[in-house]
């Protein structure tokens, strides 16, 4: 029960915070004026920070930069899965396996921060710092 | 809301529809995942309306379900948030003082920004962010309602490969803007430099990192 306290209370913080900064931007807009040109730069910021969103969303899963089987390769319809290692080429069937809970990209078992990971060294590694 | 639906047109409310049933069927898995690990039906929901944010919401539940601290995954979840800062500092004519300020705050999320940025007029970026958040708003946590009522039946809505379209549909959005050339180098120079990073870098840093490449879209524009 107190576990179950600390897990939502850490979840308001979660949404406070995340609150905060979406306020941050337009608060420090309407406080500083900005030179058309800074203006411009900001855009190119929000532009690029989406180009990043998506390069590692597409290529990489969780914290590791190992290629096969990441949502964007896997739309191309090549590397049917991460989580095995016999078929390279297209169009084969990925086998069922559990999928991590750990973000959007769907990981192997045995990524870091998933309960099938534990001793491995990304997991354990993970676990440590954790700690 | 029907005014907004006018001024943007058929092309546009299209883009919104697809992209909010899409973020809705990731709610699905998300509340799968939520509810398989541990979780009541009622938190992935209530977690979706207040945070708003997918990948950081994911993050939350995977570190808490692999036994980390609720204060180390709000931390975790909070960096990968911090991108909406300079988000909201891109938009300064979407986000107007007022009452609706807050409810516009709380809209902004990778997708309605992305819709917002790519409208060349203020009108159609302010009816693009609001409905695509409205939207947002909407369909994310009722996926998560969906999915955590269907608990583990579609435990795996990975399998059908919907992860992939988060990206895909982000860079289709991005691509007019990337017309530009300083832009565009500076876009890739920031995904390189993700990429990069991403392998010993906590999420959400790598992203931010990316910002270190903006000045080369300065650089190029002048030259």
């Amino acid at each position: 029960m107190r576990h179950q306290l600390a897990v939502v209370a850490a979840m308001l913080l979660l949404a406070l915070g995340t609150f905060a900064f979406r306020l941050a931007g337009p608060v420090l807009r309407t406080r500083i004026a900005l030179p058309a040109r800074a203006g411009r730069l900001l855009e190119t910021g929000a532009v690029v920070l989406l180009a990043g969103l998506v390069a590692t969303t597409a290529l990489t899963t969780d914290h590791s930069f190992a290629l096969p089987g990441q949502p964007g390769w896997r739309s191309a319809g090549c590397w049917p899965g991460a989580g095995h290692r016999s078929s390279w080429w297209c169009s084969l069937p990925r086998p069922p396996r559990r999928s991590c809970a750990c973000c959007r990209c769907d990981l192997p078992v045995n990524s870091p921060g998933s309960p099938a990971s534990r001793g491995t060294v990304a997991g354990d590694r993970f676990r440590r710092r954790q700690a | 809301m029907r005014s907004a639906w006018r001024t943007l047109g058929p092309g546009l409310s299209h883009g919104i529809t697809v992209m909010c049933v899409s973020v809705g069927i990731i709610g699905v898995s998300y509340g799968a995942i939520a509810v398989s690990s541990g979780f009541p039906v009622w938190f992935p929901v209530l977690t979706a309306v207040l945070v708003l944010a997918a990948s950081s919401e994911f993050l939350f539940i995977g570190i808490i379900a692999a036994g980390g601290s609720p204060a180390a995954a709000a931390a975790a979840a909070l960096l990968v948030n911090a991108r909406h800062l300079s988000y909201g500092l891109a938009l300064p004519d979407v986000i107007q003082p007022g009452w609706r300020r807050v409810a516009m705050t709380h809209l902004m999320n990778d997708e309605s920004v992305v819709l917002a940025l790519a409208e060349p007029d203020p009108a159609r970026k302010r009816a693009a962010y609001w409905l695509c958040g409205a939207g947002m708003l909407a369909c994310w946590p009722a996926g998560a309602l969906a999915g955590a009522l269907l608990g583990s039946a579609v435990h795996d809505t990975a399998a059908l490969g919907l992860d992939a379209m988060f990206p895909a549909v982000i860079l289709a959005l991005i691509l007019p803007a990337l017309r530009d050339r300083g832009t565009r180098h500076a876009a890739l120079a920031g995904a390189a430099v993700a990429l990069a990073t991403t392998a010993f870098l906590p999420p959400g840093l790598p992203e931010l990192l990316a910002l270190v490449a903006v000045p080369l879209s300065m650089r190029r524009s002048e030259a």
